[in-house]
């Protein structure tokens, strides 16, 4: 007894400081959390600067890196290895985290973080082969000895930073999650791009449109999704000569799609995902102040924290470039240096495909290709939850590639792969020379660089913009691009023929591809490539709304001395080429009919068409678009049975010259033959109708960026404080400046070629910190959404000296 | 004398120790030093909540973000907890929960174990 009243406090103590050591559920680690010499105010930074004098294990000289007013740090390094070590020691400081996350992602290892909520997600993600892809190039680095180094440097410089962590040190997100950093190797870097391909290349419209092919036949296909839009402004402009000689086109198969049997699977299929959109050109001397051309590029992603990308400038023998970088790879992915710019812009292409698979029996070991049964291959998987247990999955992969679900089931995470289909994805080619693309780049000092650079990328295909100080410009969609029949792909594929498998692939020297053209600008907005006419190779059927390639090209053809100012007014343009083409027939048609909304059609018919930030007639228009293109479309093409709606220009082409057009008819009334006419009036009283539920009657929050609501959102979606809401910008998803709710320009840039040294501007939305609790965590938002840019400091060496460097550090190699 | 010793020795052990470092340094000193069960307590505990709010009021003064109102928001689940003044009560309540558990606990279970 006595000793049980000794004991009591001790007994307690143990058993709540177990308690509060570890995390329960969504609840993390109280006791860690909040001791302030362990948690979170650890990560309230007192001093931006970083440790003046470090001494690292693996560097084989010095290192000086100079910080920013920004804190982007210039790296001076005497030797390549030494760059990219530095380069990954420098972007842990800021990024582990995130770098780490992406991995995770690719990896489809989500449930050891956040458990079982994420295992639909992570079974796609490794079902459709990312983490196997990784393994399979990092197999084949021996391949480039030299670009294997690099890699390994990179690794090392992360797993230095990451050793000198304790507990303490770990950035906020691993203390609230509760785990900790792994090392990092080759194999991250590559499930890195492999998260790159994915969000870029991971889409597919096979399913839809096969869906549509049964449901109306291939008349109406062809009629409402044609391979070339009505209205195009293509990337290679109309006319281009082609400069060589095409392979022979393989032959178009006597039956092209293997409809899925099961049509039942029209439940709660979520839509397509949003177009990823992006903006970049350059224009010749002959239209620059200059006489040397300019270039520009804004990438658009989803908004996120941390930022997408982190700025640096690179410095060693061989190089000197400045742009911006993916954490987790090494060199710069955007940017330029003395000679050259570049930057990109998402192609697309048709790069992943289904194939039905006839297999002999449950068992699923042999499949019927080509008039043989072929043996298939199983790997299994293993799932680790949060909680230490673990799912068990067995990944059944053909010669096409994996067959990802074999039961068409609402849990399934993408609801546009068909079920018993197996998928052919480029991200699964294991070619280990991608990142050869960049670096090449990085270093490159004429055109012959740039095209030699190209000939290395795979995956995702980009349209790379360049521009020398040669008075070079030019513009290639590349990548390795699948040699295709005419629509091969366009809908599913019979697993069981062997003619349509791929066939080879477009040799990467007749790629599209346009050097200084006689108009004097290259320039690319995600719009269809180029037109049949001037191609031999069928790409893909689908590209981007014809609105910011045709305003960007308007913008360009009437530019004359043009600057980095010019150029940034650009990528800042506001104007609305839909309202412009859509607003006078549908006003035409509002107008005829009495109306109670004489105010807002009023605020329609004033407005200077420029989705501004304050101005409201954008919010009615966005507003009623949509609300209009449904109700023209999702009758016939109901988006939750997995169908999809023809594109807008379609739409836009119909209006004019076709309004008697028995689409506009809703075929959900029996009695009734509904006509253009009472879509517009009914779309516009619904618009109104809805504005006014949602902000109440018109008044200042009608005003077009409290409706549009562009916010920035931190990588965990929960935690919505390390976010960023109701920035106050303009914009659209049909608008140069393609800000959006969650998308938008992830990084600005405008760069002035020059003989001597080039002058460039940008920023991202955000901050070079990861870290929720520095002030670089998010400065650059404000003066993002204001479309302006800053000028970014590019060192001719490491003895220039520059107001603007705030801090010094040097990394010492330890003896 | 027990409040000092905790403040400062705690001060240097806990640069480097794991989070409960202080609950095993309060124990040793009142099991040498303590004379009663409120001293145990109360000394161990005033000693790491001096330290605590001290080192936090320094944090927080120096920074430039409030990464008291982020914390409260991710842990409320909203984009800012409940506001400044009550985000402060909150994590001051914590804090002080925290430090009663691990300084007074661990004074107390020093204190107890002195006789065996």
């Amino acid at each position: 007894m006595k000793i049980l009243k000794a004991l009591w406090p001790t007994v307690l103590l143990v058993a709540l400081l177990y308690l509060l050591g570890n995390s329960h559920g969504t609840v993390p680690a109280i006791g860690k959390l909040f001791n302030p010499f362990t948690g979170f105010w650890q990560n309230s930074e007192t001093n931006p600067n970083k440790p003046e004098n470090l001494t690292l294990s693996g560097l084989q000289e010095e290192v000086i890196i100079k910080y920013d007013e920004n804190r982007i740090p210039h790296i001076f390094a005497k030797n390549d290895h030494d760059l990219y070590y530095a380069q990954g020691y420098t972007i842990a400081s800021d990024r582990i985290w995130q770098m780490e996350f992406y991995t995770k992602v690719a990896a489809g290892r989500l449930t050891e973080i956040v458990g079982e909520r994420a295992l639909a997600y992570d079974q796609y993600n490794r079902r459709s082969g990312m983490n196997l892809a990784a393994e399979n190039v990092v197999a084949r680095l021996d391949e480039e000895p030299e670009l294997k180094k690099t890699l390994e440097a990179y690794a090392d410089g992360v797993n230095a930073y990451l050793a000198t962590l304790t507990e303490k040190d770990y950035p906020l997100e691993y203390k609230i999650l509760g785990y900790k950093p792994e090392p990092w190797s080759p194999k991250k870097t590559m499930l890195m791009m492999m998260n790159m391909r994915n969000q870029l290349n991971g889409g597919s419209t096979d399913f839809r449109m096969t869906q549509l092919a049964q449901k109306y036949g291939m008349d109406v296909v062809n009629e409402l999704f044609p391979d070339y839009p009505v209205m195009a402004d293509p990337i290679i402009p109309e006319g281009s000569p082609l400069l060589f000689e095409p392979l022979p086109v393989p032959a178009t198969p006597d039956a092209i799609t293997a409809f899925p049997e099961d049509k039942t699977v029209a439940m709660s299929l979520q839509n397509p995902r949003p177009e990823i959109g992006s903006n970049n050109w350059a224009i010749a001397g002959s239209k620059s102040a200059t006489g040397l051309p300019i270039l520009a590029n804004d990438p658009h992603l989803g908004l996120s924290y941390p930022s997408i990308w982190y700025q640096m400038q690179l410095t060693s023998p061989n190089v000197n470039v400045y742009g911006s970088c993916l954490p987790g790879a090494p060199g710069i992915t955007i940017g330029f240096n003395k000679d050259i710019a570049w930057g990109v812009t998402n192609v697309g292409p048709d790069v992943m495909d289904f194939y039905k698979i006839n297999f002999k029996n449950n068992n699923r070991d042999e499949y019927w290709h080509d008039n043989q049964w072929k043996k298939t291959t199983k790997r299994t998987e293993k799932y680790v939850l949060k909680d230490g247990k673990t799912v068990i999955d067995t990944l059944v992969s053909t010669h096409h590639g994996p067959v990802i679900y074999f039961e068409n089931s609402k849990d399934n995470f993408n609801k546009s792969v068909p079920a018993g289909y197996a998928m052919k994805w480029i991200t699964h080619d294991s070619s280990p020379t991608d990142l050869n693309c960049f670096l090449g780049l990085n270093a490159a000092k004429n055109y012959d660089d740039y095209l030699k650079a190209l000939s290395y990328y795979v995956a995702p295909a980009q349209n790379f913009v360049f521009a020398s100080n040669q008075n070079d410009i030019a513009i290639t969609p590349n990548g390795k691009l699948p040699l295709k029949w005419n629509d091969q792909g366009k809908f599913l594929l019979d697993g069981t023929r062997a003619d349509h498998d791929w066939q080879g692939f477009i040799p990467s020297n007749q790629n599209p591809h346009v050097k200084n053209p006689e108009r004097a600008y290259v320039s690319s907005a995600n719009q269809s490539i180029v037109s049949p006419k001037d191609y031999p190779y069928y790409i893909d059927w689908i590209s981007a709304p014809p609105y910011r390639g045709t305003q960007i090209n308007k913008r360009l053809a009437a530019m004359t001395m043009g600057t980095a100012d010019s150029l940034r007014s650009v990528q800042n343009d506001n104007y609305s080429l839909a309202a412009e083409w859509f607003l006078p027939p549908l006003l035409k048609i509002l107008e005829n009919s009495p109306s109670k909304y004489s105010e807002e059609i009023a605020l329609l018919k004033n407005w200077n068409y420029r989705n501004d930030a304050h101005e409201k007639a954008p919010s009615i228009f966005e507003t009623w678009i949509n609300i209009l293109l449904d109700k023209v479309w999702d009758d016939e093409f109901p988006s939750n049975q997995n169908l999809m709606h023809p594109s807008e220009d379609k739409t836009l082409d119909l209006i004019i010259n076709n309004p008697e057009s028995k689409w506009f008819d809703n075929i959900n009334t029996k009695d009734k033959k509904e006509t253009l006419e009472d879509i517009v009036l009914s779309s516009f009283t619904q618009t109104i109708d809805s504005l006014n539920k949602t902000y109440g009657l018109q008044s200042d929050e009608w005003q077009w960026y409290k409706v549009k609501q562009t916010g920035i959102r931190h990588l965990i979606p929960a935690f919505e404080a390390f976010s960023t809401f109701n920035i106050e910008n303009g914009g659209g998803k049909r608008i140069v400046n393609a800000s959006t709710d969650k998308w938008g320009p992830s990084w600005r840039m405008v760069v002035e070629l020059d003989k001597e040294w080039p002058k460039a501007y940008g920023l991202y939305p955000g901050g070079q910190s990861g870290n929720p609790g520095s002030k670089y965590y998010d400065n650059l938002v404000e003066p993002w959404s204001k479309g302006e840019l800053k000028e970014l400091l590019f060192l001719k060496n490491e003895q220039e000296s520059s107001e603007r460097i705030m801090a010094l550090q040097t990394l010492k190699p330890s003896k | 004398m027990i409040y000092l010793i905790i403040l400062i020795v705690g001060a240097i052990v806990s640069v480097f120790g794991p989070w409960w470092i202080a609950a095993p340094l309060a124990f040793i000193v009142c099991r040498w030093k303590a004379t009663s069960a409120k001293q145990a307590f109360g000394q161990s505990t005033a000693a790491l909540l001096t330290l605590w709010l001290v080192y936090i009021s320094y944090v927080f003064i120096k920074s430039d973000v409030n990464l008291v109102n982020k914390m409260m928001g991710v842990l409320s689940s909203s984009s800012e907890g409940f506001g400044t003044p009550v985000n402060v009560i909150v994590i001051l309540a914590i804090t002080s929960i925290l430090a009663i558990i691990i300084g007074g606990l661990g004074g107390l279970a020093g204190y107890k174990l002195r006789k065996i």
